[in-house]
């Protein structure tokens, strides 16, 4: 109970900093926060897979950009519908475009894992990138639909109008950056307790060891289904922020730099950990932006830091700077114990 | 029915298909081999393009001088990737995943690389081979026939190689039992250098072979490696006559598909054969 609340403590802390970050930034580090806090959100549901499920899917970017797409091609309006010179003006609210974009991540994540999930190692993440290449191909070519390669754009401004409050307009990334913010601490709560649960000791042990779960009665299928499917409808949670925050979407977003990302993020941050693919997406971010590096260099970069951890931190980062955390207490409170003896 | 417009699209998917086949068999060496799947095989392809076009078409080298230099830059980085990404963590536990991985941040690595060097714009290159001959209404494009030629005599020599000369022998004794290998005194190392040294040179042989035909960016690697995957996996990981076949089919069901049913989802009918031979037929539709 203790230590639980010591967690407690460390996240309310943690989440206290974040709010205070954009602070009296200029708005560039403003949209650059934003966009860690989606694409972190992005990540954390890519390490459900990686991390808990233990498995690989190469075809996760495929619902991060569905759920930007549902939001896209539902939300646009009279106004807008003719400067994307797409034929839809449905104008939904964000309150319908929300819970439709989950649906539609969670029902392609249902049909994707039923069908791939018989499968294990480099042979699932071939199948599901199998997958993610035809939608994306799709979006591509279904022109009148999709917009194709320019994709949706003029997506309206977030506003979400509830009876007796008044209304939330989020048009400024300081803004959005709040709204990001309670959606990441939503999902880091999500998944915390879910791998509390029984469900998620069910997928940790299924991870270390799935023959012996299995004999004892895990239904292996069924749960990495069911993770699968939460997994794909979190990115498409990602998915619906990171369009409304930016008001376009391209098929770049379901396409294989988002696989990079994902992979990226969470390899170098730290699978199976909370805070490991959020410090993943900050890196991300914001390290290409410190050294003031163009765009193909910032892959660059990373192309060789994901060679360099897999080498030497096959952990990634942040279980490896708790571990030397843990030793730096572990010694000084060795030598005060030492000084105690001595003292005496 | 137009017969002349099919023949087109025969000989067209053909020729695709030979490159598919040179592309994939790089994969097949690196899997049959050291049983990884290497992503950045496609970035040794692109490289190879890339720097063929280059040599030829901006600085005005010779043919054959640029070929040469193609690949021996193509073999140092087949070699180094070999020595420094893919020998740290060969042998550890869940390697096929790490290997997978690292080579795909390589891949992420040389692909931006060639960026930063050559810029994003396409290059195109056209050889003395490139004109065009229509005998009954059929275009045959001269560098698809240096294509077939070239490719079917490697890929030739290479089946002959393997079977008959003592290293060749000595990389297949390695690919079908490791661990009996090094009791017979093979030197486990220097065959899966080898290995990867080979495995890129076919790379850059489809890389230069194709850049006459397609032009070249640094950023195809990603799409070539896909069509590599499709080979191996519908072949069989690990499957060297599958995977000619396989190639060439794959090349001529695209080109098929492409007249008859959609053009622009040719590139589909791969993914999903893929797919579908993965649920139901895992294997590969040859065995090894």
């Amino acid at each position: 109970m203790k230590k639980y609340n010591k967690h407690l403590m460390t996240y309310i802390v943690l989440t206290a900093i974040a709010a205070a970050l954009p602070l009296g930034r200029d708005v560039y580090v403003q949209h650059l926060l934003t966009l860690t806090l989606i694409l972190a959100i992005y990540a954390l549901s890519y390490n459900i897979i990686v991390g808990y499920m233990g498995l690989f899917s190469f075809g996760h970017q495929a619902f991060f950009g569905l759920g930007g797409y549902t939001i896209g091609l539902l939300s646009l309006g009279e106004a807008s519908a003719g400067r994307s010179a797409l034929p839809l003006s449905l104008a939904w609210p964000v309150w319908a475009t929300l819970p439709a974009s989950l649906l539609v991540c969670a029902i392609a994540g249902y049909v994707i894992g039923y069908v791939s999930l018989q499968m294990r190692g480099v042979y699932l993440g071939l199948v599901t990138l199998g997958f993610a290449m035809l939608i994306w191909m799709a979006t591509i070519n279904e022109r009148h639909f999709t917009g194709g390669v320019s994709g949706v754009r003029g997506i309206p401004p977030f506003e979400l109008t509830l009876p007796g409050l008044p209304t939330l307009e989020l048009s400024s990334p300081f803004s959005f950056y709040y709204f990001a913010l309670v959606l990441l601490v939503f999902t880091i709560y999500f998944i915390s307790r879910l791998t509390k649960s029984r469900f998620g000791r069910a997928l940790v042990a299924l991870r270390e060891n799935e023959e012996r779960a299995s004999a004892l009665g895990v239904d292996a299928f069924k749960y990495y289904l069911m993770a699968f499917t939460i997994a794909a409808t979190l990115a498409g949670l990602a998915g619906f922020a990171y369009s409304y925050y930016l008001r376009y979407i391209t098929p770049t977003a379901l396409g294989i730099t988002f696989l990079w990302s994902a992979v990226i993020m969470v390899i170098i941050g730290g699978t199976g950990t909370l805070l490991g693919p959020v410090i993943g997406a900050f890196i991300f971010v914001f390290v290409p932006e410190v050294f003031r590096i163009a765009e193909e260099l910032r892959l660059l970069l990373f192309g060789a830091a994901l060679v360099v951890v897999i080498i030497f931190l096959p952990q990634g980062i942040y279980p490896s700077l708790v571990s030397l955390w843990d030793r730096f207490i572990l010694r000084r409170q060795e030598r005060k114990g030492i000084e105690g003896e001595i003292s005496k | 029915m137009d017969w002349a417009l099919f023949a087109q699209q025969v000989f067209y998917g053909l020729s695709n298909g030979m490159a598919y086949a040179l592309f994939a068999i790089g994969l097949v060496v690196i899997f049959g081999i050291l049983g990884i799947i290497n992503v950045a095989h496609g970035e040794f392809y692109m490289m190879g393009a890339m720097i063929f076009s280059w040599l030829v078409a901006i600085q005005g080298v010779n043919l054959v001088v640029a070929a040469v230099i193609a690949l021996a830059v193509g073999v140092i980085i087949g070699i180094l990737s070999n020595r420094l990404v893919v020998q740290p963590i060969y042998g550890k536990p869940s390697f096929v995943l790490a290997t997978f991985l690292a080579t795909l941040g390589l891949s992420i690595f040389l692909a931006n690389l060639a960026t930063v060097v050559w810029g994003a714009f396409p290059i195109n290159v056209t050889t003395p081979f490139s004109l065009v001959v229509r005998p009954g209404g059929i275009a045959i494009a001269g560098d698809r026939i240096v294509l077939f030629v070239i490719g079917g005599a490697v890929l030739w020599l290479l089946m002959q190689w393997m079977s008959k000369s003592l290293l060749g022998k000595q990389l297949q004794a390695a690919a079908q039992d490791a661990v009996s290998a090094r009791l017979v005194g093979i030197n486990l190392m220097r065959v899966y250098a080898i290995g990867f040294g080979l495995a890129s040179v076919l790379a850059v042989v489809s890389g230069i072979l194709m850049a006459p035909i397609w032009t070249s960016n640094p950023y195809m690697g990603p799409l070539v490696i896909l069509k590599g995957f499709i080979v191996t996996i519908v072949a069989g990981m690990g499957n060297f006559r599958g995977a000619i076949i396989v190639g060439l089919l794959l090349g001529l069901v695209e080109a098929i598909f492409g007249q008859y049913v959609a053009v622009q989802y040719r590139e589909a009918v791969g993914y999903g054969v893929m797919i579908l031979v993965l649920l139901f037929k895992p294997e590969g539709l040859f065995r090894r």
